[in-house]
């Protein structure tokens, strides 16, 4: 407990985030850039290893994308991007002793309810039991094999989850090392019980609709699954690689539910003050409003960054968790790499296909069929495996689902002050970065097909709106540097996952270029709120200073 | 009737073939066809007056040399007239002609871009190397005892050390293959539109994706780009019945007993052993061994009555993706159509020709097919096979057999009706016509198959030519339930001889040959 109470007394010395005015040295071990939840837990990482570390964000907020508060905005603040939290896992929560930091834990998970065009609702809740009996009312046998489905399923990602806590293999071959560390790879495979990886085998490459079609014969509870399968990702459930992205959605449940410590009270904002404030109280600077515009490489390695303004820190570990191809192409500069990797670099798709839309809210809208008990968990549109596929379509030409995807939150709900107006959160899928046309000419076309599209579900809607906001993906790369405005920051798919995150180059969280790392989504596992890849790549740096020193 | 050492549902052309290594290796064989005539979907037709009709397939592609040195089918009439090339005619009135020989396809290729023809070698070298690598003994997925610590360590570590042989990218690029869409994979490799399209063009013929989908790179290793594929890619002289017949004439040599118009409808299994067939005039066989060349699906949920042995199976078959996406239209000429855009020469109106000019053309053929719709520009195959072959057509006439891809076995807005058929062959005509001014004139006669047609004559569930879809989940769940040796789980005796259980689906004739040898070593073992 003194332990606790130091940390505590520690922070109560320093709650300032730091700008680059007030900022108390220049030369680090390193320099993480980028503070969204990647970012501030590789710097936890590393300040634990004994590091002096920095943390430059070139907005005012820290969180990054995962708290989407914009100042320019104030009708519609704090909402999070990803209203959906899947979870820092227990074991980083542990590790930082988080919950020292004011990060509390509520048991339960988020409820799901699914709508169809026809008035038929679906609710899977985090507890069986309740699932089940929402089932039941549409088909008795797909009740029954629900549970089996979750608990195969369960077991599976459980047993697979110790491959996404540390950086995938290389697949070069030739080296002594890289067989080696392949070999690790197959050593913990080989204590996953042969049952369940061959399970795992076919399930992994399938389309989501082939595992829910052949088991489940309603189409809401299928496109419900699917949903969580496809969210974040370009293609339909009809492709391969969607039931991997399944299965990685049970694996950051289970490792944030590991501990049973549930999900974190003010989402994750909360999270993200939380990391700040075990980041500050190790030591590390924290600075905001602080844009890197330079990455400093000369003889092949790094030596520092340049700040806007004109103030350069020097370190040689550099950690970038902005997605690969802003941190390589627009901030270490290209002339540092060979052609043929830049090529590659190039090469990973990296378009997003998520919209969000924010509406403030006179008071809550009525919601075909949903009591308003019903409002607290998350509402899905995504009725059935077709209507899904249908929608993906439209992005590979251009263009935006006419019938999209769509989850829809109330974050005034559980905000603690209670506020006079109400806000509506919604994702929409599949929307094109690249709009034929482009977005300048048919923005106000989406908006408005947008709202039309919800007020379907909800008739009295459009007579409740003060105010809207709308990102595109395009919106997304404006506003956090991501190019491509995907929140996975590549694309999360078979060809650009583990040892092929998001190029075969870069997938151990490292660079051609001695010093520079990356945390971010772009690299293993991807998104998803859990704070993994910046424990990796930390698990990544600690090895290579052990191996130096 | 007679009994057999062994018995064989089928006699398309793998049924033949193992029935013809089976009788050679001294079993008495008999043959169960349900149709009047031999050959499968390897079959032609008399059309209007002296036309030959393709009903199936129109070239093969990879048929294997030494099944047709080891039966001896040239002695049997048979004669492959190899395919002189392949040409794709884009919207702006290029064209694109390769073939087997590298330097003729880089020159074709240069004309549109240096740097395209330079990538096209580089492109034929690294798929001969993956070609090369998928070809290793590889640790097999799928069967229970090859997981555990063990296999693992020994078996992943062994391939691992002759995969590094390739290179020190040969893994990476080999999970790029296996992973990537056919398009990403083609764009690291190509730039210009047509070379991209044209390359394309051979891969989604029968698949039930399009080129920007997940996991479909892999599907260019089927592919005869150059000489690395072996075996003949060509027309089969007078017809591809002709093919069938010289199996048959082998067969019946051989000693096989074919039985035509005899339809089998059970498999009799007594306490999990073969022990021989039912026909559907009741009649019964008596047999050691029974080999299906029908499809995977089709003989696991026709053949047995699961009642007594595992459900697994049948479920598990039940899951079986096969999907048809392929038409057929046969076109009766007046004459040799003019196509003002191509070289009146033999390599392009006697070879395979498409009209593609990119790949989001084949990509929105593909989601038309996916909605259940016809689409508004199918992609096509087509060949005039009179051109090598003037034997199919009367004196100065022509016929144009043309493979329609991404055609629905349902259709949303109804049955394949007259009409629905009429305005499909319209589409096609129109398309085709749009690059040949004389072409609709010249028609005498069409005739056209839709996928349920193939379901209705060549028992191909779906119409799904590939017998089961070459997807990656199903290559790996696939080989989860058939045995090494075509073998169902909890049956002793029964082999399935479909392209199933070989990766490579093309006619290659390689299932019946290899089914047959593992038959007849099991029986020397005994």
């Amino acid at each position: 407990m003194s332990d606790q109470s130091q940390e505590d007394d520690f922070f109560e010395q320093r709650d300032d985030i730091g700008s680059p005015a007030v900022v108390r040295k220049w030369q680090y071990d390193a320099i993480v850039v980028g503070g969204g939840h990647n970012g501030l837990v590789c710097a936890n990482y590393l300040a634990k290893m004994g590091l002096e570390v920095v943390v430059v964000e070139a907005r005012g907020v820290l969180g990054g994308m995962a708290v989407n508060t914009t100042q320019d905005h104030g009708s519609l603040e704090s909402s999070d991007f990803a209203h959906l939290i899947s979870g820092i896992p227990g074991f980083i929560v542990r590790d930082l002793k988080l919950n020292k930091f004011g990060l509390r834990f509520s048991g339960h998970g988020t409820r799901t309810v699914s709508i169809d065009e026809e008035g038929r609702k679906l609710t899977l809740s985090p507890t069986l039991e309740e699932s089940r009996e929402s089932i039941e009312r549409l088909s008795r046998s797909d009740a029954d094999k629900y549970s089996d489905f979750t608990d195969h399923w369960t077991k599976v990602a459980a047993a697979l989850k110790r491959f996404v806590s540390m950086a995938p293999p290389p697949l070069e071959l030739g080296s002594h090392t890289s067989l080696e560390s392949l070999h690790g790879w197959l050593e913990q495979a080989a204590r996953v019980s042969p049952d369940i990886l061959k399970r795992a085998q076919s399930g992994l490459m399938a389309p989501v609709a082939d595992i829910v079609e052949d088991l489940f014969e309603t189409d809401l509870l299928r496109g419900t699954l699917a949903f969580d399968a496809v969210l974040g990702m370009n293609v339909g459930p009809r492709q391969a690689g969607t039931m991997l992205s399944y299965l990685q959605r049970l694996i950051q449940r289970d490792l944030a539910m590991q501990s049973n410590v549930g999900y974190p009270v003010g989402g994750m904002t909360a999270a993200i003050n939380a990391l700040a404030k075990s980041a500050q109280a190790r030591n590390v600077e924290i600075m905001t409003d602080a844009r890197v515009t330079d990455i400093r490489i000369s003889d092949g390695r790094v030596h520092g960054v340049d700040l806007e303004g004109g103030m350069n820190l020097d370190a040689k570990i550099i950690v970038s968790s902005l997605d690969p191809k802003q941190t390589i192409l627009s901030l270490a500069g290209v002339r540092h790499f060979d052609l043929e990797f830049i090529q590659k670099l190039r090469a990973i798709r990296s378009n997003g296909a998520i919209a969000k839309i924010d509406l403030q809210l006179s008071e809550l809208p009525n919601i075909t069929g949903l009591n308003p008990d019903e409002f607290r968990g998350r509402i899905v549109i995504s009725p059935d495996i077709d209507y899904i596929e249908r929608a993906s379509a439209a992005i590979k030409y251009g263009e935006y689902a006419l019938a999209p995807i769509a989850e829809i939150v109330f974050p005034s709900l559980f905000s603690e002050e209670a506020g006079e107006t109400h806000h509506m959160s919604a994702i929409i899928q599949y929307v094109p970065y690249d709009i034929a046309g482009g977005w300048v000419t048919k923005r106000d076309q989406f908006e408005h097909h947008i709202l039309n599209a919800l007020k379907f579900y909800a008739p009295d809607l459009l007579n409740k709106v003060l105010d809207a906001r709308i990102m595109t993906p395009a919106d997304i790369e404006d506003e956090f540097g991501i190019w491509g405005g995907n929140w996975h920051h590549t694309e999360f798919s078979l060809d650009q996952f583990g040892p092929m995150r998001s190029m075969p180059e870069l997938a151990q969280n490292k660079t051609p270029i001695e010093g520079l790392y990356l945390c971010g989504a772009g690299t293993h596992p991807g998104g998803g709120l859990t704070g993994l890849a910046g424990h990796n790549a930390a698990r990544v740096i600690s090895d290579a200073v052990k191996r130096r020193s | 009737m007679k009994d057999y050492d062994i018995a064989i549902i089928g006699a398309g052309h793998n049924g033949l073939i193992a029935a013809c290594y089976l009788a050679k290796a001294g079993f008495s064989v008999g043959v169960f066809e349900r149709n009047k005539e031999v050959g499968g979907a390897a079959v032609t037709r008399e059309g209007p007056s002296g036309f030959t009709y393709f009903e199936g397939p129109h070239v093969l592609t990879g048929f294997s040399p030494s099944v047709m040195r080891e039966l001896d089918l040239s002695q049997y009439g048979l004669d492959i007239i190899p395919l002189p090339g392949r040409t794709t005619l884009n919207a702006e009135g290029q064209f694109l002609t390769t073939n087997r020989d590298e330097r003729q396809s880089f020159s074709a290729i240069k004309y549109f871009s240096l740097q395209d023809a330079e990538m096209y070698r580089v492109f034929l070298r690294d798929l001969t190397r993956q070609k090369r690598i998928a070809a290793l003994s590889q640790p097999r997925i799928g069967s229970d005892q090859r997981f555990g610590k063990r296999y693992l360590r020994e078996d992943v570590g062994k391939w691992l050390g002759q995969v590094e042989q390739f290179g020190k990218d040969a893994l990476s690029e080999s999970v790029r293959l296996w992973t990537s869409s056919c398009a990403d994979y083609l764009q690291s490799y190509f730039q210009e539109d047509i070379v991209q399209a044209h390359i394309a063009s051979p891969v989604f013929m029968g698949v039930d994706k399009g080129p920007f989908c997940p996991a479909t790179a892999f599907l260019l290793l089927r592919c005869g780009f150059d000489q690395s594929l072996h075996g003949a890619q060509g027309f089969v002289r007078g017809g591809m019945n002709r093919l069938s017949h010289a199996l048959e004439s082998a067969a019946k040599d051989a000693g096989v007993d074919i039985h035509l118009r005899s339809e089998v409808i059970e498999v009799q299994v007594e306490k999990n052993k073969v022990r021989g067939l039912t026909l559907i005039d009741s009649t019964s066989v008596k047999a050691k061994v029974v080999v299906s060349s029908l499809d995977l699906k089709r003989s696991v949920m026709m053949l047995f009555d699961w009642k007594d042995t595992e459900r697994g199976v049948l479920e598990q078959a039940r899951n079986y993706k096969l999907e048809g996406t392929l038409a057929k239209l046969n076109i009766a000429l007046d004459g040799l159509p003019k196509f003002p855009n191509l070289p009146q020469d033999s390599t392009v109106l006697g070879g395979l020709m498409n009209f593609v000019s990119n790949l989001f053309e084949i990509e929105a053929a593909y989601d038309a097919w996916r909605d259940q719709i016809v689409p508004s520009r199918p992609f096509l195959e087509i060949t005039i096979p009179s051109v090598m072959d003037p034997s199919l057509a009367p004196t100065g006439k022509h016929l144009m057999s043309v493979y329609v891809q991404y055609i629905p076995t349902k259709l949303l807005s109804g049955p394949w009706d007259t009409a629905a058929r009429e305005r499909l062959a319209t589409i096609v005509i129109d398309q085709i016509a749009a690059h040949s001014p004389d072409f609709t004139k010249r028609i005498e006669d069409w005739s056209l198959s839709v996928p349920r047609d193939f379901e209705d004559k060549f028992s191909l569930t779906n119409g799904d030519v590939f017998h089961g879809q070459l997807s990656l989940s199903q290559i790996l769940s696939g080989s989860a339930l058939l045995g090494s040796n075509g073998t169902l789980p909890g049956i002793d005796g029964f082999h399935l001889c479909s392209p199933v259980t070989t990766e490579d689906r093309g006619m290659t004739g390689l299932p019946g040959a290899r089914i047959a040898r593992r038959i007849a070593r099991g029986f020397e073992d005994e």
